[in-house]
């Protein structure tokens, strides 16, 4: 036994080449595993450690109800009797500085430093926070970028006024300062702001940091106690529109293509080692080893290949999860450091996978080897012909039907059929390999039978009936779709943010209910021509005994909607209906073609919160539908319903609310936003153009590409290692074939030509395959997509169908063009005797 | 000098070697495996070459068909020195003027019985439906008429070697060379194989050099060469 384990220890570090590509594969697939399972709750977390940060250790913040337009109070107005907790005061204000040239906006905070310092809402590295007139904190990342430094002082206009500043502290880039992004924070004391408005002790907001098992009881007492103010908990305080589930689904496919990609590369690799292999086991099968010691010392092989790959693929990832983090820190620009935790959990199942995988794949084939008659193994006459199983036909034209049954009958885009689907055509794409090879290889011998070059003919009779051969366009037909897959997902979400997304404003207020007093004045801005004042709450209804989300839009008159926004397209309406009914709904085509609801139907809508749970004393609401739209302009899932305003105020949550504005001509959506941020300089708002938006959401769906790009080519590292192991020990099994027909027909030159047309021909059938392969794909990818909220068009991508066939050809050139010198080296006497 | 004789005098070369040598290196030690062989097989000649294991019998004749090279010295095939041939002009040789039979058939696995025959003929650019008369009779010779579209795995041992000397025979070549061609089949077919061996040197004229470990398959031959450590010993006349 010791002998064994020493030929097999031998064996690994004698096979250099080989083994290095079995311990990349298994390492890369190990550290792919990992990264893409830790990235999705790294960006969470610094998502929302960046969202928590900026109100530091506080749970609650309360604003005045701005009925009378004023949104300062006094601090005593807010009544803290019987409520235990630590509250800072704040006000705010925004002004403009001239730096380096540039005119940048400055967002002023008041507060008590102190108060801010213990609630964790600044952390200051150098200088002081006790306030003398005109002192600022400034952040870390405005010091370096500004070259700024203690003691020097800074200009801050509004309006017609200029106030000067000295630079007294520099804080870390965290808390408060979390919410800098692009702009200019600085925190002075409250008496300082008061004088830009002409006030003297006003506060516009208070922090409040409260024992989190007092937090309902807290809200209560403080709801019942300050009428005219709005109190919320720091976590819903800020919501931005980021789809985090789609985010993570997207990561979720990627992780399993590679992990698809991989599987399939190392059970090809096992294939190919395994039969390697054989004859050695055989002559110690023949000297007396049995078959159960013979394949526990190949599964031993197998297992130390596992866990030297999967030990070094964790070292290496846990190296390098913080940059890939990283990459998909959409806010590092503004400093938001990256949050990386190491799972303890992800980092076993990578390892355990990278571990047991190739040894779990390889037993099979091990005891199917070793199965064999003692001769065939020890003189490794295995049989090279490709069998063409009815069985395996039968089994690949079911699943290809299976395939596209389940998608046809998955109407609910249920995500588990959706990826049922996709696997069973993979996996009749790989048991029909075969048969599609013969048709191919037949189909040339047609054309080309008046062909008088016998390589030529070889090449073709090869490409269908070779196993070897087979195996290799097998293997990259399975990477060469999955990554058409990904690409086509990839290009489809690129683009329906560059086209689909209509540009329904120029400008784009997003209000909190503090400021609604303000829409008519916003309206009256110079430039704007129209506006429209969206109100979104969340709602949720079970249709066919499936639960779903959407977006419930308040609309007051549905023909203005209508009028305003061009990604919403109504294609059939119930006018009577629409008129006379307080319960009226409009729903989009995709969402009633998906549960089969019709016009007239009713369905019922639970109103929720942005944690989907139902709201306080409310019951589901029936409505009846009354319109058909199409909202893929503004919505990429379409799960959007618009319902009367009546019936919206009256039972959902005002959750976001937009004023929309479209201008007249010659005026810049730029000067216009400056300008209602400029006028309403004393309320928070968030103004955005649509140009901005757009280059969000696109930076967003970037970062989510590129991070993808990264997982993926780092697949197509994994693939191209398999194809080039496969390619290379194909020609080692191949090297007797060649010997034979060396020794009676062909010089060396017409074996390399041989192999060339081989090349070419497995890149035709790369070609042919790959095309329908990629065409089934588009339909069957279809359903996945629509599951995880990606409800638009996606088409066969021709240029990434060609940049892959050229990486292929490429990549299938110079292997072959390694094996032109293996050839004419080639031991022909050697590969013809058996001794 | 006997009948036999005269006529062999009569007839032309069709392979001969001048001083022959080949050796290989292990490690700094040049080990030779041939020294100064020199040999000639007429025309028709049945040439048995036997020896014991490592005599270098069997690099003699792969010398003899330009798969190895020598060290030194030199292989006429028909007055030609094969050696300064280019490879392509080799492999035209190979499938032109000889044929090749193993111990193992090396016969191409995924390729059926009549496409492993027609190898040759399809490498010299030739159209396969112009040799379907040769190829019949090839298969009839061989007894292999009904197993034309099988493949190498669904054959003995002895048909496998029968489609191994009728790939050796389709471009009706002057010369086969055949090495341990019944080493690993049983005696009864051993013998068919040799029968059939001296049938296609008799009834068509090939020239055929067979390497043997066997004196039984020796005797289907005219004559024979013995070898040991790398040296021909004196000829022997059937």
């Amino acid at each position: 036994m010791k002998i064994i384990v020493k030929h097999v220890v031998k064996n690994i570090v004698e096979k250099k080449l080989r083994s290095a590509i079995v311990l990349l594969t298994i390492l890369l697939s190990t550290l792919v595993l990992f990264v893409g399972l830790s990235l999705n709750s790294i960006i969470n977390n610094t998502y929302s450690t960046m969202l928590q940060g900026s109100y530091g250790e506080a749970n609650l913040i309360v604003n005045k109800v701005t009925d009378d337009g004023n949104p300062f109070y006094e601090s005593s107005e807010l009544v803290l009797e019987g409520v235990n907790a630590e509250r800072l005061d704040m006000i705010e204000a925004s002004g403009k500085i001239t730096l380096q040239g540039d005119q940048k906006t400055v967002s002023l905070y008041g507060m008590d430093t102190d108060a801010a310092k213990e609630m964790n809402v600044i952390d200051l590295l150098t200088g002081e926070v006790k306030w003398e007139n005109g002192s600022v904190l400034i952040s870390q990342r405005t010091a370096t970028n500004y070259d700024f430094e203690i003691g020097d002082r800074l200009n801050v206009s509004q309006g017609d006024h200029t106030y000067e500043f000295i630079i007294k502290g520099i804080s870390k880039p965290e808390g408060l300062f979390n919410s800098e992004m692009g702009d200019i924070l600085l925190i002075t004391q409250p008496e300082k702001i008061n004088e830009f408005y002409g006030t003297s002790n006003m506060v516009a907001s208070t922090l409040l940091k409260v024992p989190s098992g007092d937090m309902d009881s807290t809200i209560t007492s403080l709801r019942e106690n300050n009428d005219s103010f709005t109190i919320q908990r720091t976590n819903e305080a800020d919501i931005i529109l980021r789809d985090e589930q789609t985010f993570q689904m997207v990561m979720m496919l990627s992780i399993i293509i590679i992990v698809l990609i991989s599987a399939y590369v190392i059970a090809s690799l096992t294939k190919l080692i395994v039969t390697e292999r054989m004859p050695v086991m055989g002559t110690f099968r023949s000297v007396g080893a049995n078959k159960g010691m013979m394949n526990r010392v190949l599964f031993l092989e197998f297992f130390v290949y596992g866990v030297l790959g999967s030990v070094l693929g964790i070292i290496f990832a846990v190296f390098l999860l913080p940059f890939a983090a990283d990459v998909f820190n959409e806010y590092k620009e503004y400093g938001v450091e990256t949050v990386v935790e190491y799972n303890l959990v992800y980092l076993g199942v990578s390892l355990l996978f990278g571990m047991f995988f190739p040894a779990f794949i390889s037993f099979f084939r091990i005891v199917k080897a070793n199965n064999k008659p003692l001769k065939e193994v020890l003189f490794d006459t295995a049989f090279t012909k490709e069998l063409r199983s009815k069985w395996s036909v039968f089994l690949g034209v079911l699943l290809l039907a299976m395939a596209f049954v389940l998608h046809y009958l998955n109407r609910y885009a249920d995500i588990v059929l959706a990826v049922l689907s996709l696997l069973l055509l993979f996996v009749s794409i790989v048991l029909l390999m075969p048969t599609l090879l013969y048709g191919i290889s037949y189909i040339l011998r047609f054309f080309l039978k008046r062909s008088a070059a016998g390589e030529l003919s070889l090449g073709i009779k090869n490409i269908a009936g070779n196993k070897i051969v087979a195996n290799n366009v097998s293997m990259i037909m399975v990477v060469f779709l999955l990554l058409i897959m990904v690409g086509i997902a990839s290009a489809g979400i690129d683009q329906y943010v560059s086209n689909s997304l209509t540009k329904d404003f120029d400008v784009a207020v997003s209000l909190s209910e503090n400021d609604e007093t303000i829409i008519d004045e916003i309206r009256k801005i110079d430039g704007v021509s129209d506006s429209y004042v969206q109100y979104i709450s969340l709602g949720q209804s079970t249709n066919k005994g499936i639960e779903s989300t959407f977006a419930v839009y308040g609309v007051d008159d549905f023909n203005k909607i209508d009028d305003f926004y061009d990604g919403i397209t109504y294609i059939e309406l119930d006018d009577n209906n629409l008129s006379n009914l307080e319960n009226a709904i409009i729903l989009d085509e995709y969402y009633m073609d998906k549960y089969g609801i019709s016009m007239g139907d009713t369905v019922e809508i639970q109103p929720v919160d942005v944690s989907y749970k139902p709201l306080e004393s409310t019951e589901p609401i029936t409505m009846v539908v009354s319109g058909v739209m199409d909202s893929k302009g503004i919505n990429s899932s379409r799960d959007v319903a618009l319902i009367p305003m009546a019936v919206y105020e009256e039972s959902f949550a005002g959750i976001f609310q937009e004023l929309g504005l479209k201008l007249d001509e010659g005026y810049h959506a730029e000067d216009v936003k400056e300008r209602i941020a400029d006028t309403f300089v004393n309320h928070k708002l968030e103004v955005i153009t649509f140009e901005e938006m757009l280059g969000s959401q696109k930076a967003t769906i970037d970062t989510l590409i590129d991070g993808i790009t990264v997982i993926i080519g780092l697949g197509m590292i994994v693939g191209i290692l398999g194809i080039s192991n496969n390619l290379i020990v194909s020609f080692n099994q191949r090297k007797k074939e060649y010997a034979i027909l060396y020794s009676v027909c062909m010089s060396k030159g017409q074996i390399i030509k041989m192999i060339f047309l081989e090349m070419l021909i497995t890149l035709f059938a790369v070609i042919v395959i790959g095309f329908f392969g990629g065409l089934a794909i588009n339909i069957l990818l279809t359903s996945l997509l629509h599951a995880i909220g990606m409800v638009t068009e996606f088409n066969f991508t021709f240029g990434l169908f060609g940049m892959l066939c050229l990486v292929v050809a490429i990549l299938l050139s110079v292997s072959t063009l390694s094996l032109v010198r293996k050839v004419f080296k080639l031991n022909i006497m050697k590969e013809l005797r058996y001794e | 000098m006997n009948k036999d004789m005269g006529r062999d005098l009569e007839m032309e070369n069709i392979i001969r070697t001048e001083k022959l040598c080949k050796s290989f290196k292990v490690g700094t030690n040049d080990v030779p495996i041939l020294e100064d062989v020199e040999i000639a097989i007429k025309t028709g000649e049945f040439v048995s070459i036997m020896g014991p294991s490592g005599s270098g019998k069997s690099t003699l004749l792969y010398l003899l068909g330009g798969i190895d090279e020598p060290t030194s010295g030199r292989v006429f095939l028909q007055e030609k020195d094969i050696n300064r041939m280019k490879d392509k002009e080799k492999s035209v040789l190979r499938r032109k003027s000889m044929g090749f039979v193993f111990q193992f058939y090396n016969l191409v696995q995924n390729l059926t019985v009549e496409e492993n025959i027609m190898l040759p003929v399809t490498m010299d650019k030739k159209k396969p439906a112009d040799y379907k008369v040769q190829l019949d009779e090839i298969l009839e010779i061989v007894g292999l008429s009904e197993r034309r579209k099988y493949t190498p795995r669904e054959l003995s041992g002895g048909q496998q070697q029968r489609v191994a000397i009728a790939r050796a025979l389709i471009l009706s070549p002057a010369l086969i060379l055949a090495d341990e061609p019944i080493g690993n089949l049983d005696s009864k077919t051993g013998t068919e194989i040799m029968e059939l061996f001296y049938r296609i040197n008799k009834e068509k004229g090939i020239t055929i050099v067979q390497v043997t470990h066997s004196e039984e398959a020796a005797a289907y031959g005219n004559r024979l060469i013995r070898m040991k450590d790398g040296k021909v010993l004196e000829p022997v006349i059937m």
